[in-house]
């Protein structure tokens, strides 16, 4: 075992305390709205908080540093991508700013209002897949790391997770959006303590020029310049622009926090914080990444492990048990926000529509709890039993690629073509999902993600012009097109 | 050469992260606690 007694006295006193704040937070539930999106009471601070609670994670370290490992400085083009996009949203408003204004809960409730009910269950669906999908393996991944760093053993660390998660269920089931800025803000401090002690370890241990060194020696030019590398090329860099477009502006756990804005100004300003925070949560862990390369090498040893190995090696007692507990705090923020923006999407979008009745706001709150607690349990599940084909990052880009295409135009064309049709949001759904979907079936599947994810958004651009432009094309157009009709 | 200067870029950019990354996490959590304890209060109004 490579954990003390004294990190494990600290991690016990942190985990008290967030499951003590999570508990408080049910006192101030009394609808609906205070268990989704808090009322529409979140200023621009604890916005950022919240975002970067959902968004900063083990997972997101580990996929990270993951990236650093393998592709060495290369990889911070990666980066750089989601902050320019973050402010590009921020500084435009651009699909945001008209979203804040119209109060929505989820971006399928304005399909409904746009293209129909039909749309918004068929959005709700493909995005419940998707999301949980993607969802679906953060456990297992934060299982293993968990179980590199504190060396407990793989049998006992599930346990472990499948109790955190109940943890998190609890607090999110009782105490929803108010629950999780509670936690989230307390966890946040954690979390960035631990990531700069870590950055700090990085520097002190291996130091700046041994890493410049172990890039050059094993990855050469490419390990420097981005468009040396075969997996970094311009279709690479063309379809994260349209993934984070689409990622921040349909992602439900970012709209989730665009909607707890308390107007569109306040909305705008949170992305445009997030996006210079942003710019760390993935430089530092990168760096992670390049010093465990050094650190370690690359005999074998797994990429995704190779940094909690590397930490496990050279963090001292007490500061162990700050990073776990940090790296806990990041795991159960993304997990509690997670939790409650995909099990918002399955009870606002798929069963309260498909029941075609009006619900009283009892019953809603009711529906929400237990689609909260069914997801958990579907995640516990899934983690357990579930292998990722090839590379993280280009799973959980493809998984959460089935509804980002489709979505992201019907979205774009909803609020900016007086045009946009129900038959064109349709046709985007399908093709974009049904184009993603060979991911799924394909050998080596990651050599060919760029690629599908760009041809998804091309087909579902295609599918909701033509769509569209059918759905509105006047009746008389329709018959000459169809030939004369036999009497 | 050409490694040199995507190196000098990638330094650049690290520091500014860092930067950014410290300062701005001490002034939005600094500003949220007075936020945070605002939403409550007024929650608990409501």
């Amino acid at each position: 075992m490579s954990f003390s007694f004294v990190d494990w006295s600290i991690l016990t006193v942190y985990l008290f305390l967030v499951f003590y704040l999570g508990i408080l937070g049910r006192k101030y539930i009394k609808k609906s709205a205070d268990f989704l999106v808090a009322n529409r009471t979140v200023g621009p601070c604890m916005g950022t908080i919240s975002l970067l609670g959902a968004e900063i994670g083990i997972l997101s370290f580990a996929y990270f540093a993951e990236m650093g490992f393998l592709y060495g400085y290369t990889a911070f083009v990666a980066g750089l991508i989601p902050p320019a996009v973050y402010f590009f949203l921020g500084k435009t408003g651009f699909v945001i700013k008209r979203f804040c204004e119209l109060e929505l809960v989820t971006v399928p409730q304005y399909f409904e209002k746009r293209y129909g009910r039909n749309v918004r269950i068929l959005t709700g669906i493909l995005m419940a897949v998707g999301g949980v999908l993607n969802f679906g393996v953060f456990p297992i991944i934060e299982a293993t790391f968990l179980n590199i760093l504190t060396g407990i053993p793989q049998a006992y660390i599930i346990g472990t997770m499948s109790f955190l998660l109940t943890m998190v269920l609890l607090y999110t089931a009782l105490g929803g959006m108010i629950s999780v800025l509670l936690t989230s803000y307390v966890q946040y401090i954690v979390k960035v303590m631990g990531m700069i002690l870590i950055s700090l370890y990085c520097f002190d241990i291996v130091g700046w020029s041994r890493m410049v060194e172990a890039v050059t020696n094993r990855m050469g030019e490419s390990g420097f310049n981005p468009f040396k590398h075969p997996s970094f090329g311009v279709s690479f860099i063309l379809w994260q622009v349209l993934s984070w477009l689409a990622a921040l502006t349909t992602w439900a756990p970012v709209v989730a926090r665009l909607f707890s804005s308390e107007n569109a100004e306040v909305g705008q300003k949170v992305f445009r914080w997030t996006g210079w925070l942003f710019l760390g949560r993935s430089m530092l862990p990168f760096i992670w990444g390049i010093a465990a390369l050094a650190y370690v090498g690359t005999a074998k040893v797994i990429a995704i492990q190779a940094m909690p190995l590397f930490l496990k090696d050279i963090l001292p007692t007490g500061i162990k048990g700050l990073i776990v507990a940090a790296m806990l705090a990041a795991s159960m923020s993304t997990n509690s926000s997670y939790l409650l923006a995909w099990s918002s999407v399955i009870s606002q979008d798929v069963v309260i529509p498909l029941m075609r009745r009006p619900v009283s706001a009892k019953m809603d709150l009711i529906i929400n709890q237990i689609t909260v607690v069914v997801l958990a349990v579907f995640i516990i599940v899934w983690g357990l039993f579930y292998v990722i084909p090839g590379a993280t990052y280009f799973y959980l880009f493809m998984t959460a690629n089935i509804f980002l295409a489709g979505t992201f135009w019907a979205l774009v064309g909803g609020l900016y073509w007086r045009r946009a049709h129900r038959i064109g949001a349709y046709s985007s759904l399908i093709l974009g999902a049904s184009c993603t979907l060979f991911y799924f079936f394909i050998p080596n599947p990651q050599e060919w993600s760029s690629f599908i994810g760009m041809a998804s958004y091309v087909l579902a651009f295609v599918g909701m012009v033509a769509g569209s432009l059918v759905g509105t094309a006047p009746r008389s157009l329709i018959h000459v097109a169809a030939g004369p009709r036999e009497s | 050469m050409a490694s040199n200067l995507w190196l000098d870029f990638w330094s650049a950019t690290l520091l500014i992260a860092s930067v950014s990354f410290v300062v701005l996490s001490g002034y939005i959590v600094g500003k949220g606690y007075f936020e945070l304890r605002a939403m409550l209060r007024r929650l608990h109004r409501n």
